[in-house]
């Protein structure tokens, strides 16, 4: 159907876009004036959390638009509709959506703990354990999860 | 020992962009990175800009980015630093020249937060002592060491982006009038500081804490200050 073919390069367009685009705010961030440039501010543990958690965040914003356009294919029937989200059940697809789930469980933990040094600021001083903390539990509810899609999308792939 | 610098200079009048500059020096391994400048400045090249005062730490005017981080010139030595040391101005701001920058943004964020003792006069007699006791005296104790610097409002990447912001200086010092007992503008501060440019701004990404040279838990003192803000609490 020429209407899923379309909406799927929709969806496939934004949700490509998302990753150049978080990629884009990345370069943003640490944005000069043409009066001082210079290697990228060294910053500690705290500044590369907060960068990562603006660039996740924009990151699953924008392919919260692709779903958008996705969900909305439903409106003109189941056929419209499966055909489009079979965009994600391909292979190719895996790594993608593996990143999506990373950049949600980072996102995740990373907001509770700055949820909690906005309540209880005596923790901002042992901010960097926290960091730690936060970036080995992102790793351990991430890696799992990475492994079985990944090994999924590999045996369907045609390389297996 | 040789110590080789790489220093970002601009000159206004002659060039479009920055560009760094190479320089060798000799020097004792516990000079100071300022001691190093003055020797390029007075014996290599003396159209050099940059500010500095008391050379001890406490007159705030020599902050730079030095290796990639904030820190004072005067208060880091030689031997501490990898080679070649990169110099920068601090970031943020509209460079004058070389190390020399536009502070009046930085300044503009620090008078905006009224950092004076507001007192009313109904409640506090002119003519009697005021006493405050130790314990009181220690809620604001760190956010009393503040020398203007710069370090931390030009080390947060939020203030790199948006001059607007007040940053972490601004924030630290009406910290410094919130919480003490002897001062009833709190509330005048909290609105201030609750508006779009204020301390809700601040996304935690802690460079203003590792950049203070005197150590002020800068971050803690901007949550605290958050904190007063939305439950209206001192
Ligand atoms: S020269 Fe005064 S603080 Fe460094």
């Amino acid at each position: 159907m020429i209407g899923a073919k379309l909406i799927e390069g929709l969806v496939f367009t934004l949700t490509v876009g998302a990753g150049l685009f978080a990629l884009y705010v990345l370069i943003g961030l640490f944005r000069l004036r043409k009066d001082q440039k210079g290697p990228i501010y060294k910053g500690g543990v705290g500044q590369w959390t907060w960068a990562a958690h603006r660039i996740t965040g924009v990151g699953i914003l924008a392919f919260l638009f692709g779903h958008i356009v996705d969900t909305f294919a439903v409106g003109f029937g189941p056929e419209l509709y499966n055909e489009t989200v079979e965009l994600y059940k391909q292979w190719w697809f895996a790594p993608g959506e593996v990143l999506l789930i990373g950049a949600t469980i980072y996102h995740a933990f990373n907001g509770v703990r700055i949820i909690l040094f906005d309540f209880w600021p005596a923790m901002a001083l042992k901010q960097k354990t926290f960091a730690y903390v936060q970036i080995v539990l992102t790793v351990v509810a991430f890696v799992p999860v990475a492994v079985i899609m990944l090994g999924n999308a590999w045996e369907h792939s045609p390389f297996s | 020992m040789d110590v080789k610098l790489k220093l970002l200079r601009f000159n206004p009048e002659t060039d479009t962009e920055a560009h760094f500059e190479e320089y060798t020096v000799e020097a004792e391994p516990m000079d100071r990175l300022l001691d190093v400048l003055h020797k390029v400045k007075w014996y290599q090249d003396g159209t050099l800009a940059m500010r500095r005062s008391c050379a001890h730490a406490i007159c705030g005017s020599d902050a730079m980015v030095i290796n990639g981080e904030n820190a004072l010139a005067c208060k880091v030595l030689v031997k501490d630093l990898a080679q070649p040391i990169t110099v920068e101005p601090i970031r943020g701001l509209p460079v004058i020249k070389d190390f020399v920058v536009d502070m009046e943004p930085f300044f503009a964020g620090y008078k905006a937060v009224k950092p004076w003792l507001i007192t009313d006069p109904h409640e506090h007699e002119p003519a009697r002592e005021r006493i405050q006791s130790p314990e009181e005296r220690a809620v604001f104790d760190d956010t009393t060491k503040c020398i203007l610097c710069a370090a931390c409002t030009t080390s947060c990447p939020i203030f790199w982006s948006d001059e607007g912001y007040v940053g972490p200086a601004a924030i630290v010092n009406a910290h410094r009038f919130i919480f003490d007992s002897r001062d009833s503008g709190a509330r005048e501060r909290l609105e201030i500081l609750s508006q779009a440019d204020g301390a809700f701004k601040c996304r935690t990404a802690f460079n203003c804490t590792a950049a203070c040279p005197r150590g002020i838990k800068v971050t803690k003192a901007i949550q605290e200050v958050k904190r007063a803000a939305l439950f209206g609490t001192v």
